[in-house]
């Protein structure tokens, strides 16, 4: 009994899934059967190639940007002493993650993007402005996965590292990053994921230029963003066509990340 | 003569009250979606409504003309709002019918510090196009230009790109903003800004540009000297029925056209 209990939601969460990548794959297909599909990745009115490309450099930026800050900020409570200091500040994370993306991209539109023009010179709206508001994003996401796969570290070590005359810098670099680099690399993943499905920071900073990005202070538009500006157009058009490309682009995409993630997990292991 | 008057005032009070009475036993949702230059005027109706009878809900969001005309078609709002024609597709596809309460300018803004205030449409064409990139050409200051415009879901932009740019190129390194609000405030907070809106969204914080020496005012939209207009459309599935018919009704009365339609920049169409 139990069996079919938990059988059946498996199955029907399977089938969406299915009838999610044959629902995109079918909206997609008129494009990539005719001479569109040329068009669509070499240029035209809309490059998924561009937009695919605007993604990664995005999510790339954002998550390395996020990584050595969250680094920075998980070491340091890793050796901060149990105290209700410590307690307040991984709550206060906690409470990061859960800010809507939203917030951080006005908070972007009106405070960043002004001094990114009077610095990069040009509009202010680019793929670097969205890429350090990204990276904000996903910094706290990516110090908690840090932060528990620190404390997944057997705490013997720390008392060996000690024993042996060691101190908290030897321990950390010496010791915990390598104890811990397959959760680090976990968290890594998850910040990426979170950084490339994000779709409002980069709508309302990167400025959405159809075209490939060129440098990262240039505007460009990343394949979530299409979807969104796109998603009222006319049914029949290119177009409209184009965002179930993006969706299964994306899709794509964070199907690598998960498998990358359940292989490193499984090694763990 | 002053009982004629007189008269005249009642009998258009109570034609409008006579509508906006309709609402007072009036409950329910109303799901109003789309077209982003109606939303100054959804809103200030539904405001009025809400006084006399805080029981209807009416919710109105944006989207864009494409959004309101596939979400009205699909059954799930009551009115789309479109700032372009329904295509003959989507009207025969949905079986739509189109109620159209105004006419609006598309205008052609810059920052209210550019010297800039009138251009040519063959100047606009080439800014647009990307040929113009320096603001110092049209005898401004020696600035870039950054040009902000819309997606293809939006009627504004279809509007504009076929009567202002005769269907021209648009620079594909232009910034894109998702409805008329984004592009007023993208124009205000640019000094090298240039962009098109609804002409009912100007007001000082945005300046609209003469094309061919003529400036989008409402003066000069009502005496059809600013060619470049639209129809906005309150788009229904079939006909209006209960609410939805209410409240297109509604729109047409005189003390709408004239004090809500007329006082935010746009042409009433009675």
């Amino acid at each position: 009994m139990m069996r079919y209990l938990t059988l059946i939601p498996t199955l029907i969460s399977g089938a969406i899934l299915l009838v999610l990548v044959l629902f995109l794959g079918y909206f997609s297909l008129p494009l990539l059967r005719t001479e569109a599909i040329g068009e669509l990745l070499g240029g035209a009115d809309v490059s998924l190639l561009a937009m695919l490309t605007a993604s990664l450099v995005l999510s790339v930026t954002a998550t390395l940007l996020a990584t050595l800050f969250a680094l920075a900020v998980a070491l340091s409570l890793e050796s901060m002493p149990s105290s209700r200091l410590k307690v307040l500040m991984l709550g206060f994370v906690n409470l990061l993650t859960a800010i809507p993306t939203v917030v951080y991209g006005f908070v972007g539109v009106v405070v960043l993007i002004p001094f990114m023009r009077d610095v990069t010179g040009g509009s202010g709206y680019s793929l670097l402005t969205a890429a350090l508001v990204l990276s904000l994003v996903v910094t706290p996401t990516i110090i908690l996965f840090f932060n528990d796969s620190f404390r997944s570290v057997p705490k013997t070590y720390k008392s060996i590292v000690y024993a042996l005359g060691g101190n908290s810098e030897h321990y950390q670099l010496k010791v915990l990053l390598r104890a811990a680099s397959r959760g680090l690399s976990v968290g890594v993943m998850m910040g990426f994921a979170r950084a490339i499905g994000d779709t409002m920071i980069a709508l309302m900073l990167s400025g959405n230029a159809l075209v490939m990005p060129d440098s990262l202070s240039g505007s460009a538009r990343v394949l979530t963003a299409h979807i969104a500006l796109l998603f009222a157009g006319d049914f029949d058009s290119l177009e409209f066509r184009s965002i179930f490309a993006s969706g299964l682009l994306l899709f794509l995409l964070s199907t690598i990340v998960v498998m990358l993630m359940r292989r490193m997990r499984v090694r763990h292991a | 003569m002053k009982k004629t008057v007189l008269f005249g005032l009642a009998a258009v009070t109570f034609a409008y009250a006579g509508t906006l009475d309709s609402f007072k036993d009036e409950s329910g949702t109303l799901r109003i979606a789309g077209g982003t230059a109606h939303i100054p005027i959804m809103k200030a109706v539904t405001k009025e409504i809400n006084r006399l009878n805080p029981n209807i809900k009416i919710a109105i969001a944006g989207g864009g003309s494409g959004v309101g005309i596939k979400k009205v078609g699909e059954g799930l709002v009551d009115i789309g709002n479109a700032g372009r024609k329904a295509s003959d597709e989507e009207v025969q596809k949905y079986g739509l019918v189109l109620h159209k309460w105004a006419i609006d300018g598309i205008a052609v803004v810059v920052h209210p510090s550019n010297s800039v205030a009138a251009l040519t449409k063959a100047q606009i064409q080439e800014i647009f196009a990307g040929k113009i990139r320096n603001w110092k050409v049209l005898g401004g200051a020696d600035a870039q230009i950054h040009i902000y415009t819309r997606d293809k879901a939006s009627g504004t932009r279809k509007v504009f790109w076929k009567k202002v740019l005769d269907k021209g190129a648009m620079d594909k390194k232009a910034l894109f903003v998702n409805s008329n609000g984004a592009m007023k405030r993208s124009v205000t907070g640019d000094a090298g800004a240039i962009g098109f809106l609804s002409a009912g969204f100007i007001d000082s914080s945005v300046q609209g540009v003469a094309i061919d020496g003529v400036t989008p005012s409402a003066k000069n939209i009502q005496s059809g000297a600013y060619t470049f207009v639209r129809g906005l459309y309150s788009i229904t599935k079939g006909e209006a029925k209960g609410l939805a018919k209410k409240f297109i009704n509604l729109l047409y009365t005189p003390y709408v056209q004239h004090d809500i339609v007329a006082k935010k920049g746009f042409i009433p169409v009675k």
